[in-house]
């Protein structure tokens, strides 16, 4: 009860003048900001919901369509959106935890203490910094299925009808995942920060207690690894929700064609609402397709950090327990 | 620090977003003209003060990218006539040139003089030409009614250009003449059995040269043999033994060595290249290729494009750079003064400079275009088979996409032609009536 006079006093009593001009003064200081913010991201986050309930091709007023974007999504009018569905989750069940291993054994090989290992790190790290869209460009020239590269190389080790890849609806999504596999030094940079991270002294006392490397693997590095797992396991779901600009590359090569690869192979989530927006001039229906992304990927996220809870183990210094 | 001062940035930065925003999204008018007043004849005081008090305008000119042939000499012939009219261009890539066009539009920044298409005119954004080309004495009677019909929306004139583009199969004649092959029509379009056959003939595979290349049948096929004349249906038309037989052709073409895989070569992009390479004997491309084919000094005659059986009605596809005045250009004047030049010494300029054939074919005849060239006297007979155009809205981007991919997976043999034609006609016919649905709910402004 004390307390609470206390408080109630101290909630009574007037911030002096100054008190008052200091905090005007931040406040004004961070106008800018506040303003760019409601500008330029709660501005159009709000827009984008308006227009999710409207029918709008940018030239005309948008004209009020209620749930009649969100009711079609689910009708199967939209012939593409089913199969847009099925390409990004497909794409994110087998590519998410391929990199997460590729990227996990990658930066184990780099966490070795060998001569030159900077320069590995350094030409391994590199394709993550280029552009997707180069990316894509050299890539399509390596899958060409007549005079790529890497049918030349099939060839030449005796098969003779190699993939036609980004041709063909079957190879096309598997062409894209193994383009993704050039970026992984990304990854792997994270996760050798996290192996750098964990405590030398825990191995020695396996070492000791008899523990082999696959066991030091399993109850150390794992463990200890875990929260940076975590993290780029929710950093790569994203990255698949959101992937666009390798497969608008591909998927729009040549003249013509659907937008998204032979038959739709190619029409992640994201270009199929791009291609809404943009090529169909339906930019009610495409922010429909946005709101609807951002309650998936939000589940899918809680539901990751709810499971991950029980696996994620955060290290905790024993002193600052109390 | 007082509040006064510490305030004193951020209301400034409000204060600008404030008359920024206020100075966006709308011509200096504050509201669209009246295409009366929009296409004034030039002269008048609104349109001639301007240029005629010898203040310097600068026009913003959106092209598109890589029309290195053209546009310096356009701009160059043009600024010099109109010393008080600087030409600023903008280079757009194709693909993306239709986004950041309706982008700028919707921003209330368009460019002064652009490429523009029936949805822009549909929603108003666009000045009338015709009284403009009127009043400068250009009859468009005598221009090709196909390109005019994709310039003209209501009644109105949009858009002029300053040459006509056809797709057209080029030959070449020499390697016709070494097979002995007699030259094919130039009046009477081949069935895509004849026009196979020839390519077989003309096939030498151990000298690396292919008998033909052309794309997907959907960019060289007349648009009648896809769609009914109204453009809202593909019934009947898609889903026929004929059109199936004639993918099966098409595709065998490919599979058997006789034209490069689509993937290797892109007609459009590289079949002129190669035809003036000497690597490919025939190709159905756009006519504006011959420029690069007479450079490096190819015999060529030229004929329509295949049908699917003999006797289909035949159907020379043809257009033009189709430059359009936005209404919410803030110089309108001279930008109407520069569409008109375009059309009319531009035409005969680019006649004069690139060969390109006249948008007016009165002009072709009165410039003695064809010359004592066999091949643009076969254009002449060619270009006579140009109909009227059908129009169907959203066509490449969404219409033909099921086709584009059919007919990829046609060539890999993942499916006949009969059974990829019977799968994608119920999806064109879906993608058709979206189109039109979404076309027939905006209203004529």
């Amino acid at each position: 009860m004390a307390v609470l006079k206390a408080s109630d006093k101290t909630l009574s009593v007037r911030p002096s003048r100054r008190a008052r001009r200091e905090n005007l003064a931040a406040y004004a200081f961070l106008s800018p900001w506040l303003i760019g913010v409601a500008l330029f991201l709660v501005g159009p986050i709000v827009a984008s919901m308006v227009l999710s309930l409207t029918d709008w091709n940018l030239l005309y007023e948008p004209s009020w369509v209620g749930t009649a974007n969100y009711q079609e999504m689910f009708s199967g009018d939209d012939r593409f959106f089913w199969i847009s569905v099925g390409v990004t989750l497909r794409y994110a069940i087998v590519a998410v935890p391929l990199y997460l291993v590729a990227g996990l054994g990658l930066a184990l090989l780099l966490n070795l203490k060998l001569r030159g290992m900077y320069l590995f790190r350094t030409i391994l790290f590199l394709p993550s910094v280029l552009s997707g869209v180069a990316v894509a460009i050299l890539f399509a020239t390596l899958f060409n299925p007549d005079a790529g590269a890497i049918n030349d190389v099939l060839r030449a080790l005796g098969i003779h009808d190699p993939p036609r890849w980004l041709s063909s609806p079957t190879w096309a999504l598997p062409a894209v995942i193994i383009i993704g596999l050039w970026g992984v030094g990304g990854g792997s940079i994270i996760f050798l920060a996290g192996l750098q991270n964990i405590n030398p002294s825990l191995y020695d006392a396996a070492s000791i207690d008899g523990a082999g490397p696959i066991a030091r693997f399993r109850h150390i590095t794992l463990p200890m690894l875990s929260p940076t797992l975590l993290f780029v396991l929710l950093t790569g779901l994203i990255g698949a929700f959101q992937f666009f600009d390798i497969a608008y590359v591909l998927g729009n090569g040549g003249v013509g064609g659907s937008g998204g690869g032979m038959g739709g192979s190619l029409r992640f989530y994201l270009l199929h609402m791009w291609l809404s927006g943009f090529s169909d001039g339906r930019f009610g229906y495409a922010s429909a397709m946005a709101w609807l992304l951002v309650v998936v990927a939000g589940l899918v996220i809680l539901v990751v950090f709810r499971t991950a809870s029980r696996r994620v183990f955060y290290e905790e210094d024993p002193e600052q327990r109390g | 620090m007082h509040f006064r001062q510490a305030a004193r940035l951020p209301l400034a930065v409000f204060g600008v977003i404030t008359i920024v925003g206020a100075c966006g999204g709308s011509n200096p008018s504050g509201s669209a003209p009246s295409s009366a007043a929009a296409s004034a004849p030039l002269g008048s005081a609104a349109s001639a003060a301007p240029t005629a008090a010898g203040e310097p305008v600068t026009l913003k000119y959106w092209v598109y990218e890589g029309q290195t042939d053209w546009v310096p000499i356009q701009t160059a012939a043009f600024q010099a006539s109109h010393p008080n009219i600087k030409l600023e261009v903008t280079q757009v890539p194709e693909s993306d040139y239709g986004t950041k066009l309706t982008a700028a539009v919707v921003a209330g920044d368009p460019p002064d003089v652009g490429l523009a298409d029936r949805p822009l005119f549909k929603a108003g954004k666009n000045v009338p030409l015709e009284d403009t080309l009127k009043a400068a004495g250009v009859d468009t009677a005598t221009w090709n009614q196909r390109v005019i019909d994709s310039c003209t929306l209501s009644g109105h004139l949009y858009c002029v250009g300053s040459y006509t583009g056809a797709v057209t199969l080029f030959y070449n004649t020499e390697m016709f003449d070494a097979k002995g092959v007699p030259y094919p029509s130039a009046s009477i379009p081949m069935s895509v059995d004849e026009f196979s056959a020839l390519a077989h003939q003309l096939t030498d595979k151990a000298a690396g040269v292919y008998g033909s290349t052309q794309g997907d049948p959907v960019t060289w096929l007349g648009r009648s043999q896809f769609f009914t004349p109204d453009g809202r249906s593909v019934a009947g038309k898609i889903n026929t033994p004929k059109m199936a037989h004639t993918y099966d052709v098409v595709a065998q073409m490919i599979q058997d060595g006789t034209s490069p895989s689509l993937s290797v070569l892109d007609p459009w992009e590289q079949g002129a290249d190669w035809f003036s390479q000497k690597k490919v004997a025939m190709v159905i491309t756009d006519f504006q290729s011959l420029v690069k084919m007479e450079k490096a000094g190819i015999k060529w005659g030229v004929a329509p494009q295949p049908v699917p059986v003999a006797g289909d009605p035949p159907e020379v596809q043809a257009w033009t750079d189709g430059l359009s005045v936005f209404t919410g250009s803030k110089h309108q004047a001279e930008a109407l003064e520069f569409v008109k030049w375009e059309a009319t010494d531009g035409q005969t300029l680019r006649t004069q400079k690139l060969g390109d054939f006249p948008l007016d074919s009165k002009a072709a005849v009165a410039t003695n275009w064809a010359g004592d060239s066999p091949g643009k006297k076969d254009f002449l007979e060619v270009f006579k088979l140009s109909g009227p155009d059908i129009f169907v809205p959203n066509m490449w981007d969404k219409v033909y996409s099921t086709l584009f991919d059919g007919f990829g997976a046609v060539v890999d043999k993942s499916v006949t032609a009969q059974g990829m034609l019977a799968d994608a006609e119920p999806k064109v016919q879906h993608d058709l009536d979206q189109s039109w649905k979404a076309w027939d709910s905006t209203k004529l402004k």
